[in-house]
């Protein structure tokens, strides 16, 4: 016996079909209750209905949004065989200020299955399923066996679990400041689900039971020049952790990379000497003028005080650095301080040298209006470049709008692989560096909007390389593109 | 096997130890008041235990709850034993070959507060969780994110 929402989906009906393209629905995606009468998706206290989601008891909200987040993933994509979603709302590991708010992936994985687009390749069930035309699970049979795992804490908002702050269960993103966008997050995780994942442990460099997941088909390795399907275990572990060098190779994600995300990255350009010269990474800051096409030019000097301090924390003397681009140590003080500094002695720029080792330069966060001149944070190991380098290094400062913002220079969407491994995720998100945010970025940001694909979003585009897709609409695409593209050259 | 039978079993041993810690006794939480201003900073929220500070602000976690929560999210995602923890693939009638995956294999949403809102993260290991919880993932360089560190 399964316990299907049907009253949730009743009461949906009403906003579901006032929604642009709801009737259009693709695949049928259903959301098991699992929870026991009187909790989680049945909790009877009541509530105030939003807006959106007309549930009057906290149960009955959480029914409706996790429906409409299962009908607004059907919507876009195409399937034959249902899909279930196994969900639950309970209490998961929390305190008052930080807590586990759920989980979510695959139950089952499918190979060597009719149909099959890649043999000896592992497909999360949902999708082989649609791939096969059947429900692929042999041990209940057709149409009952579960194919996604969710459960969410229902105890989020209390006292004793990240109290002050709790769900947003309205279908929409007019969540406060302290709350948490239910829909969003579920979002987010089904894709995992759904194959937005893969299964590859990220310690070891191991496949899962020796054989590939249809996600890594598509992973691939600029360093290296090859694709995780082909390297070897501690290629593998390697990679994971070769920051701004794994891209996806999917053809619908490079298609939409132009359309969704803004072009534009940030370097620091090292012209001279030829010894270090090249392109090195940089953190952007929350203050001062934004970084532009044009850049500044000039030599680059190390900033030191009166007493020879190279922080930056202290005043470096009015005109000290007339016309040179400062760099600084991090620590000390904060980050506006020194841009302050390295601006009342003429800089036209602050660079900032990280003071720990890291891969990748974070931010620079604070808030001063009155800077003035661009400020950035390279990587100590950039800086230890450069200072030996020093005198004789020329940069320039700029925003290269040939290379988007979470993309390489061929036009690669970038995957998440942070260096070290333990600071990040394993490689199933999008790198940080991507522009707008992007619904599967480790981080879920508070301005994501409920959008899976083009113009906004890539996530639909990554299922559809694995084959979530439908071949008319993909011919359809294509033909679009190709008519879009002369359209440019006749322009 | 019925459907609900299905779902039980698939229910898996996280979720048994999910509901044994909630037996556990729990840390020092919001009941006792504790208004004097804390910062993100592991001195001064030594002992703090209102999920608010004295603006009425969310307050970043304290050390010991970071900690605390840390080691329940390593018991949940156990992700040691991800590959042992495969279930042996089976061949199915249809010809395919099938594995079931644990909660190991699932990807985990956390969020703790910083600067007065909750943060939320999607991770896969317990030592990006553990990282996340300490504030230690500052975000790269982008300018629609909003970094974490200052100085």
């Amino acid at each position: 016996m399964r316990t299907h929402l049907g009253s949730a989906s009743l009461l949906l009906a009403g906003i579901l079909v006032a929604a642009p393209g709801s009737a259009l629905a693709r695949a049928k995606i259903t959301v098991v209750n699992a929870n026991a009468p009187g909790i989680g998706f049945n909790d009877p206290t009541p509530a105030t209905p939003l807006a959106t989601n007309p549930g009057t008891t906290v149960g009955q909200q959480r029914l409706n949004a996790f429906q409409f987040v299962a009908d607004f993933w059907g919507k876009h994509l195409d399937s034959d065989v249902e899909i279930f979603v196994q969900a639950t709302f309970e209490p998961l590991a929390c305190n008052a200020t930080a807590a586990v708010l759920g989980s979510a992936g695959a139950l089952t994985v499918f190979r060597d299955f009719p149909n099959a687009r890649y043999p000896g390749t592992w497909y999360p069930g949902a999708l082989a399923n649609k791939l096969a035309g059947e429900d692929l699970d042999p041990a209940v049979g057709p149409g009952t066996g579960n194919d996604l795992r969710a459960r969410f804490n229902a105890n989020l908002g209390q006292p004793t679990c990240l109290a002050g702050s709790g769900w947003y269960y309205g279908l929409d993103t007019n969540q406060a400041a302290n709350q948490i966008n239910l829909v969003v997050v579920l979002l987010h995780e089904f894709a995992h689900g759904l194959g937005f994942a893969s299964f590859a442990s990220g310690t070891t460099g191991a496949l899962f039971a020796g054989f590939p997941d249809v996600y890594s088909r598509f992973y691939f390795d600029n360093s290296t020049g090859k694709s995780r399907i082909d390297m070897t275990d501690a290629e593998r572990k390697a990679s994971a952790v070769n920051s701004r060098n794994v891209v996806w190779t999917g053809e619908e994600v490079t298609e939409e990379v132009r359309e969704v995300l803004q072009p534009g990255t940030p370097f620091l350009t090292v012209n001279a000497p030829a010894s270090i010269a090249g392109r090195y990474f940089v953190g952007t800051a929350t203050f001062g003028p934004a970084l532009t096409a044009a850049g500044v030019s000039g030599p680059v000097e190390l900033a030191r005080d009166a007493g020879g301090s190279t922080l930056g924390c202290t005043p470096l003397g009015a005109g000290a650095l007339a016309g040179k681009i400062a760099l600084v140590d991090r620590g000390t003080c904060t980050f506006n301080v020194k841009a302050r500094n390295a601006q009342d002695a003429g800089a036209i720029a602050l660079v900032v040298a990280d003071n720990v080792p890291s891969a990748l330069p974070a931010g620079l966060g604070g808030v001063d209006p009155l800077v003035t001149i661009p400020a950035v944070r390279i990587t100590q190991a950039a800086g230890a470049a450069i200072k030996a380098a020093l005198p004789g290094v020329d940069a320039s400062l700029l925003l290269d709008m040939k290379v988007r913002a979470g993309a390489d220079p061929a036009g690669r969407a970038l995957l998440y692989t942070p260096n070290p491994f333990e600071s990040g995720s394993s490689v199933s998100h999008w790198d940080t560096s991507a522009t707008p945010n992007q619904l599967m970025e480790p981080a879920i940001n508070a301005d994501l909007t409920i959008s899976v694909g083009e113009p906004r979003d890539l996530t639909k585009s990554l299922l559809e390389d694995i084959g979530w897709d439908d071949e008319e609409k993909k011919h359809e695409r294509k033909k679009k593109r190709q008519q879009d593209r002369e359209h440019r050259r006749g322009d | 096997m019925d459907g609900i039978s299905r779902t039980l079993t698939r229910v898996g041993p996280i979720g048994l130890i999910a509901a044994a810690l909630l037996l556990l006794p729990s840390t020092p939480l919001a009941q006792t008041a504790a208004n004097a201003r804390v910062q993100d900073d592991d001195d001064a929220t030594a002992g703090a235990t209102a999920a608010v500070d004295g603006d009425g602000k969310l307050r970043a976690p304290t050390r010991e709850e970071r900690e605390d929560l840390s080691r329940q999210v390593e018991q949940l995602m156990n992700r040691s034993a991800r590959s042992a923890a495969a279930a042996t693939p089976t061949a199915t009638t249809r010809g395919a070959v099938m594995a079931e995956l644990d909660e190991s294999y699932d990807s985990l949403t956390l969020a703790r507060v910083a600067d007065g809102k909750p943060q939320t993260r999607c991770v896969e290991t317990p030592q990006e969780a553990k990282a996340f919880l300490d504030g230690r993932l500052a975000t790269p360089s982008k300018p629609a994110a909003r970094p974490l560190e200052v100085e």
